[in-house]
């Protein structure tokens, strides 16, 4: 598979907007906060050269650590259960049925509604008394199960227990988009090498997990990068739901970097934190690609 | 072939971040010159929050103001959200207002900053503005000589204000539990006894309307316990001291032992007016400034204002107070100065008594009749805010540590608390070490002179 020139232009041009934005605005910024890392600054007066002192800082503070375990926590959860259910939801939309497309709308539309409205409406959702998820499991008798297996009433993200599996829980809603890419990924598949393993012989189990899913690798490989990478910055539901608490339960890594930048104003701080998290994304990304020659199957 | 085509762009790309920065700050830079020099007017931009009504009010001034002076063009820019942070963003990035909001609150963290001008000079040479004609209280927070507020060089002046504490009570929840309306000689006993049997459970307990909901500033039941929050030199904070432990204890009690305001997890579940407004909670804590509101948005039963128990120490906070303030490096604190007298003088504070809302800081401006008898308020409330102004302190926090700081310190350890899994004692030692902690660090960064 060898691209020519005017498909490597092409390709640039189609991307060019986000290059041009990407240049203008992030790229300065980007490079001034790798270098405000050796430094302290609040801002206001001069920023004043330490070395690796907001380094050692870090190494020391439980905050970093505590928001670090966090961040991983969500990811491990959010990211796979994100996975799963998307590709679900694709195959079950996938089908030529009357009425499949009101269906696909309606699983993608929770994407399109504006995402603090919504983050506020799930704070009532979460409502321990008289939140709707909880009213459900009364009804369902699920909740009589709960506490016969003495959990007890979840109280979600009132409590230091029940707030991250909710916001991981929370995380489903937004599934939509990729279930739309993985639809796209299925789509993609061509119908005779479904046909050839039928006459062959294979279920649909076997059909799905070696005729789909190796061809759906490329999708899922791009998900699992795309949906890991924005798990490590998450950030509005923490920031608008519950302020990283209670106590320090849903401090994730860029709301603490956040906080640090633009409320206690450590700004060399909040740049080493970065610049930290710049890092990581980037091992765990290599980490990922060198797995991915592995496992991916391109056509 | 691939590859360097690759390097090439990503070469190119790069120079042009790298001329890109230093070009769009020029760009920017000169837009904002040319801007303030329009047709030989002085711009002088005023940066605040409010609501509509408030906002129409300022371009009313605005516009009279312009009329009186030729030269000055005066420009509003509305920050609603984060304002302190918003505003500290702008000054770092050398573009700041003239003038701007400035409440108690914050003040401490712009003294520390050194963004504030001293407004004595101009009020020695002012015709129109004296420091005798507002309230003392509101005076003494805007004081500030290095080490004590209340003496020095003054930074700014009040706007408006209010006691922000009183209690809103719902007539007819009393009245439907059989209890006389509070009169404000009550004691904390009798306010929680009270509480308790204007707290209502269904069946299944779960509360369905509760007796207070506890939105007022800890400050208030602190000081009233005859505590403070920070040493008169804001260096430390003193939340270890038995005052504070007594009156933070008594605000988490409501919560977690009396069960009469919302714990933890029901304060999630609407704002606290909306809670008050539809009869879910029968008292409530706020200043003058929501009186309208209330007055607009309750139609379904009668309401009153008192003020909260006594306790040890007779006396109202405030912590919602604005006044404006000059930014020091203002290229215009002439004209800046000029359109501040404006808005302190007797036409600004009328003009703020008229929209019928927060108490004006001029003394003569809040007894006169355009306030008190302002038919967008209740006259009797209004005077049970007067007579309580008359007792208020105004609480400010550190030069040394911002709110937010603070918040961010102080609120996990309190949210311990409000879960039960912490004694007040025990997360006040955390948080007093946290927070003095983060006051050496900050005091070592702005390099203050550690007298001692």
């Amino acid at each position: 598979m060898k691209l020519n020139l005017r498909e490597h232009i092409e390709g640039y041009l189609f991307i060019s907007p986000w290059i041009l934005g990407m240049v203008l605005f992030a790229l300065g910024p980007i490079l001034a906060s790798f270098g405000l890392a050796f430094t302290r600054w609040n801002l206001f007066t001069e920023p004043e050269y330490v070395g690796w002192a907001n380094f050692q800082k870090l190494a020391h503070d439980p905050l970093f650590y505590k928001s670090v375990f966090n961040t991983i926590y969500y990811t491990i959860f959010a990211v796979p259960l994100g996975l799963v259910l998307a590709l679900g939801l694709a195959m079950l939309v996938n089908h030529r049925l009357r009425g499949v497309n009101f269906f696909r709308t309606a699983f993608f539309l929770p994407n399109v509604v504006a995402g603090i409205a919504m983050l506020l409406l799930w704070k009532w959702l979460f409502d321990p008394n008289f939140g709707l998820i909880n009213l459900f499991l009364d009804w369902t008798g699920l909740m009589a199960a709960l506490e016969w297996i003495s959990i007890g009433r979840p109280q979600w993200i009132s409590s230091r227990a029940g707030a991250m599996p909710g916001l991981v829980f929370m995380s489903i809603w937004g599934l939509g988009g990729s279930m739309m890419i993985f639809l796209a990924g299925l789509q993609n598949i061509p119908r005779e090498l479904i046909e050839a393993a039928e006459l062959d012989g294979a279920g649909p189990w076997k059909r799905f997990r070696y005729v789909t899913v190796p061809l759906l690798t490329p999708t899922i490989f791009f998900l699992t990068m795309v949906g890991v990478i924005g798990s490590l910055q998450v950030f509005n539901q923490a920031y608008v739901m519950t302020q990283g608490g209670p106590a320090h339960a849903t401090l994730f890594y860029v709301l603490y970097l956040f906080q640090t930048a633009f409320e206690r104003f450590q700004m060399g701080y909040a740049c080493a934190m970065a610049l930290v998290l710049f890092i990581i994304t980037l091992i765990v990304s290599l980490i990922q690609l060198a797995m991915g020659k592995k496992w991916v199957h391109y056509q | 072939m691939d590859r360097t085509i690759l390097f090439y762009s990503l070469c190119i790309l790069g120079i042009v971040g790298l001329l890109s920065v230093p070009t769009a700050r020029s760009l920017l830079l000169g837009l904002d010159t040319s801007a303030q020099k329009e047709s030989g007017r002085t711009e002088i931009v005023l940066a605040g929050w409010g609501n509509t009504q408030e906002v129409a009010m300022l371009n009313q001034l605005m516009a009279d103001f312009e009329a009186g002076n030729p030269d000055i063009k005066v420009k509003f820019i509305h920050i609603q959200q984060n304002f302190n942070t918003v505003l500290l963003t702008m000054m770092a990035g050398g573009r700041s207002p003239d003038i701007f909001y400035v409440a108690p609150v914050t003040l401490g963290n712009m003294l520390s900053k050194g963004v504030l001008l001293d407004l004595e000079p101009y009020l020695e040479k002012s015709q129109l503005v004296g420091v005798e004609d507002f309230f003392p209280q509101t005076v003494e927070p805007y004081r500030w000589d290095g080490k004590r507020f209340g003496q020095g060089p003054i930074y700014g002046l009040c706007k408006d204000w209010s006691p922000d504490f009183l209690i809103f009570y719902n007539k007819n929840l009393f009245d439907e539990a059989d209890i006389p309306h509070p009169d404000g000689s009550w004691t904390r006993e009798e306010f929680v006894d009270i509480a308790q049997r204007l707290t209502k459970r269904d069946e299944q307990g779960r509360v369905m309307q509760f007796g207070v909901y506890n939105n007022a500033n800890p400050e208030q039941w602190i000081w009233q316990s005859g505590g403070r929050i920070f040493s008169a030199d804001r260096r430390h904070v003193l939340l270890e001291s038995p005052e504070v432990i007594e009156a933070l204890q008594f605000a988490a009690d409501l919560s977690t032992r009396w069960h009469v305001a919302p714990g933890y997890a029901e304060q999630a579940q609407s704002p606290v007016n909306v809670m008050f407004e539809t009869g879910r909670v029968a008292m409530c804590f706020y200043g003058q400034w929501f009186v309208p509101q209330f007055r607009k948005n309750i139609k379904s039963f009668a309401w009153g204002v008192t003020t909260p128990p006594r306790h040890k120490v007779d006396i109202y906070l405030s912590g919602g107070m604005v006044g404006y303030g000059i930014y020091a490096h203002t290229k215009h604190p002439q004209e800046a100065w000029r359109f501040m007298e404006y808005l302190v003088g007797p036409q600004g504070q009328e003009a703020i008594a008229e929209i019928g809302w927060n108490i004006p800081g001029r003394r003569e401006t809040a007894y006169s009749p355009i306030f008190v008898e302002n038919p967008n308020l209740d006259a009797e409330i209004t005077q049970t805010f007067l007579k309580a102004a008359e007792r208020t302190e105004l609480f400010h926090r550190s030069p040394y540590i911002n709110p937010a700081e603070y918040n961010l310190l102080f609120n996990p350890e309190w949210e311990l608390v409000m879960l039960g899994e912490k004694s007040v004692p025990e997360a006040l030692a955390d948080a007093a070490r946290k927070i003095n902690q983060a006051i050496r660090d900050n005091m070592a960064l702005q390099k203050t002179e550690v007298d001692g």
